[in-house]
């Protein structure tokens, strides 16, 4: 009751100072450089723009504007001489404490003002697609304990060296460590900057707030250990640092206090859950081949030729909420060589086995508890010597993050309302050989509000309840891949083959006054007529998919094709080198299932030559037959040729000896500019260019021609002399010269 | 309340003794007169009562308890007014009042403030920023919040420093009154001050305690060693305490171990018996 007091007091005597309004003031400033000048999370969302830049930078800001006022208000009692009066009134420990602790509730007020203040603005800025629970989560993990950890960091430097200017020297020497390139991608020393890539509209957030509680909960305690610490360094009695340290040690729960919080941290660093820590291994250091970081691990190597792999099963239940699953994997094994053998078992990091039996007996397994480079942990079990044998394995475990991916988090997702799981989280994988008629198929449990779409055979509900849907999914070969979510999912009507299209149910209301089934099966109607078919069936029918823009991009997995919600982005809906319209950018993206996913455009001498600008013409080609020859010129040439217009004006290219001076930001900006330029512009010009050289029927048949064969030069991969030898032309022909810019009504400035 | 102090010295870490062996006891009710000359470690025993100081050897026990170990209950009990001290400059007179007030956890805080303003004349500058305030208003500042909630033990360090003559006589009053129920050290050079009021003086030079004792008993103890002289004696064993211009010329007066057998014995005064202790007791 007492500290109470003495807490109000000081909060009491903090709220009627004028120098209190002006840090929460300069305090609720600070998001607005999130706006602009400090922009860490990719701005390819809405919510990462408008949500996660202002509250990352009002963190920042905000941790600075607290570290000054906290050591304006320690130092007050030398400032002002008050040491002696203050000293015969109360411990200083005491004053020192209730002063920490009013100024962290008034970094509290100031938060509830900020979160107040923008709410709003953010909920004007993001529309429908505001959610309150989001905003109030990203607020409290990103913006608050930045402050809390602020103050403390500076009270605890004021403690120890009882000047103003060393210890903002200090906490900005920790902050900018925090901010270097060195913190860059280790989401749990970035104390003052968490680590976001980007924030997802269309899903959740779930990975970065889980990341960003862990980490804000270690720094807080290493803060908090900082602090007591510093307590105990705190000047008494007239007597210097340790004369005091060695009077306050007698006060035995301080430094008692201080270790449980030290080694509290140290716990929490140690046991991290979220990144697979393995270091890079040499390949010939294990029996696990290396893998592309995000791929699903190779297939085709096995190290036991004589066992076969029959088939496997897996019921799997998800616990969503925590991002947890419970797993139980039989596998059935034909062991030809009628002996005990050791074989590898390749488990995802993170994953712990709880029993491993073969025929209904335990065997031995051992765990060298190395975790590889590509997200993989092997352990060696021993099979019996039966010639049949059902294995059964139960595990346990989160999905951890490889290490190589800790700077993009790309990786397995299990959250509340959306899951991205790949092979390796959903069951632990034998390096065997698959037998022919290999069945890989289960069961999973999970939240009834996530629809299941698994690789493979359509997934279907089995079973359910008020809260869970048990999915039953199967799949021919040992790949697996499972995404859920809240998703609308839409039969494409009309669709040459079986097309299936998931997207976040966000987006219903747009994409059916756009009229996205027709969208989808004009595009696929179009591209299947000029180009083929893909190769789906009823049973094996193309699942496009949109996914959480954490992904940062998209990819085709068998008969998943999912893309990254920043594809449906305003911004990608609405950017003209891709089509006129929403609709027409859907259809590019979608095109992208013939050049792209199902045909790759590669040229190691020419880097224009890629699946963008074969899809730009395409749609193109599309919209010329959809609407008329005067709608392209305006929505498609035009755009091209003022695009390269932009280009050549550009300053910056004219004077390459100029570029030298622009800081990074704007070179980067300047090499997407022409990045952007050459792959949706030039490119689509050149291809036309060919288009108007050799007629457009022939054109039609050199693409279809490609598409359903290849290139020769660098198979699979067609290059740009394929299709320059497709088209009997030379480069030199293909060149954007005078007369072909200026036929098309372009100006040409060289 | 009595504080026990034995045998306390307190060496600074630059090696200066400022308080040698000292042994008194302070028990209320009692003004206690604290006088000695510059550095002779009056502010070093009072910081020491605050425990603002931690004693290098010796005892200071608070109704029988080690002050250290029941620093929280003495501070509690304490009104503090330092030599030097400085105050909150942005609060008005009443918010660092009631900012004391609230520290040393009083129960009915504006009743006490009302009563410290009173006391201390501060009623026209109670909504004063402190930082507008004269030298003598900080004083009185200070005064009053030492005094907030009446203190069964008041430290006060120089109080009448930088106040007028009728407000040192207001103060001296004000200490005499509240010293009735109470213990009161008052630390000061000027003799009036304690002359006035205290009931009890200790004298310090040199971080040894020269007398205990009343004031008479001090007087009497200078007794036969004050003398005046018509003129200006050769003796250098004389000291002069004091030169007055008369009709007659200047006259002086002088304290001695021994006074030549022709001086004009005269009656002590509190200032003269200091002197005396101070020249020829002390170090």
């Amino acid at each position: 009751m007492v500290f109470l007091h003495i807490l109000f007091v000081e909060l009491k005597r903090l709220l009627i100072s004028k120098g209190t309004w002006l840090v929460m003031a300069c305090t609720l400033c600070m998001p607005l450089l999130g706006y602009s000048f400090y922009t860490p999370a990719s701005t390819a969302t809405s919510f990462s723009a408008q949500m996660a830049n202002p509250i990352l930078a009002g963190g920042l800001g905000g941790a600075f504007c607290f570290s000054v006022f906290t050591l304006l208000e320690y130092d007050r009692v030398n400032k002002y001489q008050c040491e002696a009066l203050m000293d015969s009134i109360i411990s200083p420990l005491i004053i020192s404490f209730a002063k920490c602790l009013s100024i962290l509730l008034t970094a509290f007020l100031t938060w509830l003002a900020a979160l107040c203040l923008y709410m709003p603005i953010m909920k004007a800025a993001l529309g429908t697609a505001f959610i309150l629970s989001e905003t109030l989560l990203a607020f409290s993990l990103m913006m608050l304990p930045t402050l809390w950890m602020g103050v403390l960091a500076s009270a605890a430097f004021y403690q120890l060296f009882r000047r103003i200017d060393l210890s903002f020297i200090s906490f900005t020497a920790l902050a900018l460590f925090s901010m270097s390139k060195w913190c860059s991608d280790l989401y749990l020393i970035r104390w003052i900057n968490p680590l976001v890539t980007v924030f997802s509209n269309d899903f959740n957030n779930t990975l970065f707030y889980r990341l960003a509680a862990y980490s804000r909960l270690l720094w807080l305690l290493i803060f908090s250990a900082f602090y007591v610490f510093s307590l105990i360094c705190i000047r008494n009695h007239g007597l210097g640092i340790i004369g005091s340290f060695r009077i306050h040690l007698r006060k035995v729960y301080l430094p008692l206090l201080a270790c449980l919080l030290a080694m509290g941290s140290v716990w929490l660093v140690v046991s991290e859950p979220y990144i697979d820590k393995a270091a890079l291994v040499q390949e010939d250091e294990g029996p696990i081949s290396s893998g592309m970081v995000y791929s699903v691990p190779a297939d085709d190597e096995t190290d036991y030729p004589n066992i076969d792999l029959l088939n496997q099963y897996v019921w799997l239940t998800v616990n969503a909420q925590k991002g947890y699953v419970d797993g139980n994997a039989r596998y059935q094994l034909n062991n030809k060589t009628h002996e005990s053998q050791w074989v590898t078992m390749i488990l995802l990091p993170g994953y712990t086995i709880n029993t491993i039996t073969a025929n209904s007996k335990a065997i031995e397994y051992a765990d060298p508890g190395l975790d590889q480079e590509n997200s993989q942990h092997p352990i060696r079990i021993q099979l019996p010597a039966d010639e049949w044998i059902e294995l059964e394995v139960n595990y346990t475990g989160y999905p951890k993050v490889a290490n190589a991916a800790r700077s993009t988090l790309i990786g397995n997702e299990i959250s509340a309302d959306y899951l991205f799981m790949n092979s390796l989280s959903i069951l632990p994988k034998l390096s065997l050989n698959e037998a022919e008629n290999f069945i890989n198929e289960g069961e999973v449990v999970l939240p009834a509000n996530l629809e299941l779409i698994s690789l493979g055979n359509e997934a279907a509900v089995v079973s359910e309840n008020a809260s869970t849907k048990t999915w039953r999914f199967a799949n021919t070969s040992s790949k697996l891949r499972f995404i859920a979510g809240d998703y609308v999912k839409l039969a494409v009507k009309d669709s040459p083959f079986p097309v299936y299209f998931y997207y976040s149910r966000r987006h219903q209301q747009e994409f059916e006054a756009m009229d996205i089934d027709k969208v989808l099966s004009d595009t696929l109607n179009y591209c299947a007529k000029q180009f083929g078919l893909l190769p789906y069936s009823e049973d094996y029918p193309l699942n496009i998919i949109m996914i959480s823009a954490h992904f940062m991009g998209g990819g085709a997995n068998g008969n998943f094709s999912f893309m990254g919600e920043t594809y449906f982005s305003k911004e990608n809906l609405s950017n003209p080198s891709k089509g006129a319209s929403a609709a027409e950018v859907i259809a590019h993206e979608i095109i992208h299932q013939w050049w792209g996913v199902h045909s790759y455009l590669m040229d190691m001498e020419n880097t224009d030559w890629s699946s963008e600008g074969l899809t730009v013409y395409t749609t193109y080609r599309m919209m010329k037959e959809k609407y008329n020859e005067a709608y392209v010129k305006q929505f498609y040439i035009d755009q091209w040729l003022n695009s390269l217009a932009a280009l050549r004006n550009n300053y910056f290219l004219r004077n390459p000896d100029m570029q030298s001076m622009l800081p990074d930001k704007y070179l980067l900006n300047l090499q997407q500019l022409v990045f952007d330029a050459t792959i949706y512009n030039k490119m689509p010009l050149q291809i036309l260019k060919a288009e108007q050289l050799i007629g457009e029927a022939k054109m039609d048949e050199v693409l279809a021609d490609l598409f359903e064969n290849g290139g020769t030069e660098m198979p699979p991969y067609v290059t740009w002399q394929d299709f320059l030898d497709a088209c009997n032309l030379s480069e030199e022909e293909l060149t954007l010269d005078q007369a072909f810019i200026e036929s098309l009504g372009g100006e040409f400035n060289v | 309340m009595k504080i026990t102090i034995e045998n306390l010295s307190m060496v600074y870490p630059n090696g200066k003794t400022a308080l040698d062996q000292i042994s008194c006891v302070l028990e209320s009710p009692n003004l206690i007169g604290l006088l000695g000359p510059n550095g002779a470690g009056k502010s070093t025993l009072m910081k020491l009562l605050t425990a603002a100081l931690v004693p290098t050897s010796g005892k200071m026990l608070v109704d029988g308890e080690p002050l250290l170990k029941h620093e929280q209950q003495l501070k509690q009990q304490l009104g503090y007014l330092p030599q030097a001290f400085g105050l909150y400059d942005e609060l008005t007179v009443w918010q660092f009042l009631d900012y004391m007030a609230a520290l040393k956890r009083i129960n009915q805080p504006a009743a006490a403030i009302e009563q410290a303003i009173r006391d201390t004349n501060l009623n026209a500058k109670r909504k004063s920023r402190i930082r507008s305030l004269s030298g003598g208003e900080r004083q009185r500042v200070g005064i009053a919040q030492a005094m907030l909630a009446d203190p069964q033990f008041l430290i006060l360090d120089e109080p009448t420093v930088g106040l007028d003559p009728k407000e040192r006589l207001d103060f001296r009053n004000l200490f005499s009154k509240k010293a009735q129920d109470r213990l009161v050290l008052l630390s000061t050079h000027i003799i009036d001050d304690v002359q006035s009021v205290c009931n009890q003086l200790i004298v310090i030079d040199h971080g040894k305690i020269l007398f205990i004792g009343t004031p008479a008993q001090l007087i009497a103890s200078a007794r036969g060693h004050v003398a005046l002289f018509n003129e200006q004696p050769a003796s250098d064993k004389i000291h002069i305490t004091a030169r007055i211009n008369t009709a007659e010329g200047i006259q002086c007066r002088g304290v001695a171990e021994k006074m030549p057998d022709d001086s004009m014995l005269v009656e002590p005064t509190l200032e003269d018996a200091y002197m005396y202790l101070i020249q020829y007791k002390g170090a």
